[in-house]
């Protein structure tokens, strides 16, 4: 072994741990097994690799530090062939699956993968050449084979191509050659670019496209996620986009990612980034909503225990289950998604909740909202898997137009709330303001007897409270500067865009429009 | 593990970690409720939550930490996060001062939307990384005593003062929920409705089966 890479030392661990410590809590191990932490602690030429611990160690005595992208210490190149890697590795330690996964959670094993037969596959891709080779007639036409195909699984080697003229990036990168390029020759704001920064190596650190420091798919990423960053300056960067292009490289070439992941981010999950996080929040009351109709009991125990859908939901949406379901699932799902747009998401999470707080027995085991978080963020595979979640979804009780109420509906409360709000802080600075004014009152009648004092107080009042309101309504989103940035779009296909760009809010079940009637005439 | 299944206990202390992005909040907790620790760790969306027991003066408290993003804009939807929580752990890192002159600003997160009694904990993570401190201990320590905060620093990479910091908190947030018990009127007289809320939260779950 290496010495540069494994280092032992003792630890007392009753350095900071006080004497009324639960029994059996406290780590029992004397001996840690650390890695160098350090960045130049580690022999960068060094390709073969002599332990790796995975995220999964559940052994509390053991205490691990995961490092996987030092540990496997790659050629920075990504299209390395994956059997060029020499692993040697303890129990835990894997080889690379079919998807470019070396281990995390969304690993898949072979024994875990659906075998389609080949002939199947083949049948499939030539359906796809065909679709592809006619697209605008095919979406003007024959929109819901498209859709049926695309509920089917897109064939992998036609997905880069497929999500692309489903989502019309395709059109995009086709009509702004070169804007991908100059956008990256652009400073960029410092903030976003120090948060991308901070993000981009832990991003899917498992996958052999990103596991590398300084690797050429861990560039790609950083590009992508600058460059949107210019393009839509006031999304700027949210951690959750990270993901969503991480899985689109996973998939297309960089330019081609960038594009649709913007198509994404503007057209599918408008407003999602944006920094009130308010289609967000909309979604989550919707999604909560529905479930009234999908599970009376599961929506009546979510209600009792207060679980604001916030808690659970907030990752699933925003980066639309990259990180959480199987990848074989993910690509799935996606599937649906780049043609059907965000009502996929919601069918998922509607499913997914059902599936493990569907019943009464599962509900009398969550005694306390703790309990029932803990089911929602630890969701069995089986109920992830994709057979059953595709088939759970086709089988869902609501249909677009019972989503497409509910989303008016809750936009409604939304805006309603959002003025009582206003109103209610208005009201609690006028209250302060006066209790100010009393005391202040009061404090100059003790100390002095100068009465312009007071009338100085009194005549400035007035303007601290204007300048105030001001403040709370720069801080509350402006819908009038959500129109103004719809307005500023690019990806925008203009005879779509005007009738929604009325809307203030996101329309979250536009997007099957959108696909229907954009796509059609604007692909070449 | 003995946080698994059916659990007894007799206070449930919810315990918030709250700071910059990137400060070392999931490694903190992952350290304490798992001894784990992470160094891809990927970012928070939305929030995680793990619990851990400990017991102190012969009582079992479960501590229910919740991990929030750091990112800014998710500040927007953070105020369901600080809900009856009793005790905060403020998170900077030590090598990186901006984020430490961020904590005024999740200060005024906490007085905006926590119980005004809350136990706030002012934490400065990654002191395994000495060699690039950029903010000082006694720098930490005089702005924690000037705004009434428990200051201590830890490592979750070596573990260091990590289970010190939450007993830290765990023990003050015990301490204070006893006062109470015997200056109840007090407390009343006080403050309005986040503290009732605040000690409903506690007292609800006093003798709680976990079940």
């Amino acid at each position: 072994m290496d010495s540069n890479q494994e280092t032992k030392f003792t630890k007392n661990e009753n350095k900071d741990v006080p004497n009324q410590n639960s029994k059996g809590e406290s780590p029992s191990s004397e001996t840690m097994k650390i890695r160098k932490s350090q960045e130049n602690a580690i022999d960068e030429t060094t390709t073969k690799v002599d332990s790796v611990i995975f995220n999964n160690s559940s052994v509390y005595d053991e205490p691990t530090i995961i490092h996987s992208k030092k540990l496997f210490n790659i050629n920075s190149d990504p299209n390395t062939p994956s059997f060029q890697i020499v692993v040697s590795a303890d129990d835990d330690g894997r080889e690379v699956d079919k998807y470019g996964f070396y281990g995390g959670t969304q690993y898949t094993n072979p024994s875990q993968e659906a075998n389609i037969p080949l002939e199947v596959l083949r049948v499939r891709e030539l359906k796809w050449i065909d679709m592809l080779d006619d697209w605008d007639k095919w979406m003007a036409k024959k929109f819901q084979k498209v859709k049926e195909r695309c509920r089917k699984g897109i064939p992998s080697s036609m997905r880069a191509h497929s999500w692309q003229m489903l989502s019309g990036s395709a059109v995009c990168m086709y009509n702004r050659p070169g804007e991908f390029q100059r956008f990256l020759k652009l400073k960029g704001s410092e903030t976003c670019l120090e948060d991308i920064r901070k993000d981009v190596h832990r991003i899917y650190p498992h996958h052999e496209l990103f596991i590398n420091n300084n690797g050429q798919g861990q560039e790609d990423l950083f590009n992508v996620l600058k460059a949107y960053s210019i393009y839509q300056p006031s999304v700027g960067y949210c951690q959750a986009q990270g993901p969503i292009a991480a899985v689109l490289l996973t998939v297309m070439p960089v330019e081609q990612a960038f594009w649709c992941f913007g198509t994404i981010c503007d057209k599918y999950m408008e407003g999602y980034f944006d920094p009130g996080l308010e289609a967000v929040q909309i979604d989550g009351m919707v999604m909560f909503s529905l479930m009234k109709k999908v599970s009376p009991q599961t929506y009546r125990h979510l209600k009792s225990q207060k679980v604001d859908p916030l808690l659970y939901m907030t990752e699933w949406f925003m980066c639309l289950f990259s990180r959480t379901l199987p990848w074989p699932t993910l690509l799935r799902i996606w599937d649906m998604f780049m043609c059907e747009g965000i009502k996929v998401i919601f069918k998922v999470a509607l499913v997914l909740v059902k599936s493990v707080l569907g019943d009464a027995v599962q509900l009398k085991r969550c005694s306390t909202v703790y309990d029932t978080l803990e089911k929602l963020k630890k969701i069995p595979a089986e109920y992830m898997q994709q057979d059953y979640l595709v088939k759970e979804i086709l089988k869902l009780s609501i249909n677009e137009k019972d989503m497409e109420k509910e989303h008016e509906k809750q936009v409604k409360i939304w805006k309603h709330k959002k003025q009582q709000q206003q109103q209610q802080k208005n009201e609690q600075h006028t209250i302060r303001q006066q209790q100010l004014r009393r005391n202040q009152q009061a404090r100059n009648k003790n100390i002095t007897n100068n009465s312009s004092e007071i009338r100085g107080d009194s005549t400035e009042q007035p303007h601290t409270q204007k300048e105030n309101d001001k403040k709370i309504l720069r801080n509350t989103t402006n819908p009038k500067n959500i129109k103004q940035r719809k307005h500023a779009k690019i990806f925008s296909k203009p005879h779509v865009d005007d009738k929604l760009l009325n809307n203030q809010t996101a329309n979250p079940f536009k997007n099957k429009f959108l696909v229907e009637a954009g796509d059609g005439s604007n692909s070449s | 593990m003995s946080f698994q299944g059916p659990e007894e206990y007799d206070y449930l202390f919810k315990i918030v970690l709250i700071g910059d992005s990137g400060v070392g909040k999931s490694n903190l907790l992952s350290r304490f409720t798992r001894n784990e620790f992470n160094l891809e760790s990927k970012s928070t969306i939305g929030v995680e939550f793990a619990t851990r027991s400990i017991v102190v003066e012969g009582k079992k408290l479960k501590a229910q930490i919740w991990d929030t993003a750091g990112q800014e804009r998710f500040r927007a939807i953070t105020s369901a996060y600080y809900r009856g929580a009793v005790g905060a752990m403020l998170v900077y890192d030590i090598a990186k001062h901006a984020t430490f002159e961020n904590i005024d600003r999740w200060l005024k997160e906490l007085r905006d939307h926590a119980d005004d009694n809350i136990v706030v904990l002012l934490v400065g993570n990654k002191t395994d990384l000495r060699h690039l401190r950029a903010v000082m201990s006694e720098d930490a320590a005089e702005y924690a005593d000037r705004n009434n905060l428990i200051f201590i620093e830890t490592s979750a990479l070596d573990s260091t003062n990590v289970e010190h910091a939450f007993q830290q908190c765990l023990n003050e947030v015990y301490k204070r929920v006893a006062d109470r018990h015997f200056s109840n009127v007090n407390i009343g007289q006080t403050t309005a409705l986040p503290t009732t809320n605040l000690q409903s939260t506690i007292l609800e779950k006093k003798f709680c089966c976990n079940s």
